[in-house]
């Protein structure tokens, strides 16, 4: 395995971690914020909170370990540029643009469930801001397995 | 105009000349899934990939890609 393909791999790597990093901190924040809202169980109140650490503390580590990574790639000009290369940067322009679009589209549900249910604003921001986060992710992930095997 | 669509011999090519995507994605500077990528047509390179790719084959660039009439 070449330096340029171990580099993709460990990329790979820290983006899931991202994913499930962002997802399980703030979707579980979100639960766990709900379910005091609606009087819920203490006992699910304490397991979404210990779940919403797990995943902030899985976020820290994936942007350690992404500090450590962007380090290597200044010491390796030529890894660097072939992981930027010009397929990398459409799969990255174009999941950009999709969760900008999601992240529109969530704002304009949000919206219209305000009008009939106030919502907090802590918690449309959140949400909108782990979907829009998690979607161009995921869908950058998704276009690098597709350019796999064609 | 009817939209054309790009072919290309890449795969073909890389074949003759016995390297494998990971060897071709090395000498261009580029990552194994990109060769694949353009292999495939999931992606159409740029002018500077195309040209950097049949640099890299020793074959004029016309060889490697073309349009499907």
């Amino acid at each position: 395995m070449s330096d340029v393909e171990v580099m993709e791999e460990n990329r790979r790597q820290i983006l899931w971690l991202l994913v499930i990093g962002i997802v399980s901190w703030q979707g579980f924040d979100l639960a766990a914020d709900s379910l005091k809202l609606t009087g819920g169980l203490h006992a699910l109140w304490i397991a979404a909170k210990t779940a919403s650490l797990t995943g902030a503390i899985t976020w820290a580590v994936a942007m350690i370990r992404m500090s450590f990574f962007r380090r290597r790639m200044k010491r390796r000009p030529a890894v660097a540029a072939a992981l930027e290369d010009e397929v990398v940067q459409d799969a990255r322009l174009r999941a950009l643009v999709l969760a900008f679009q999601v992240t529109l589209a969530t704002l304009g549900m949000l919206l219209a469930v305000d009008l009939l249910h106030p919502l907090p604003l802590q918690f449309g921001v959140r949400l909108t801001v782990m979907i829009g986060v998690s979607v161009a992710l995921v869908s950058f992930l998704r276009a690098r397995k597709a350019e796999e095997n064609g | 105009m009817a939209e054309k669509r790009l072919r290309n011999s890449l795969r073909e090519h890389r074949v003759r000349h016995g390297l494998t995507q990971e060897q071709l994605a090395t000498l261009v500077g580029v990552t194994r899934k990109s060769v694949n990528a353009v292999e495939t047509g999931r992606f159409v390179p740029s002018t500077v990939l195309a040209l950097e790719l049949a640099r890299a084959l020793g074959v004029p660039v016309e060889s490697l890609f073309h349009l499907d009439d």
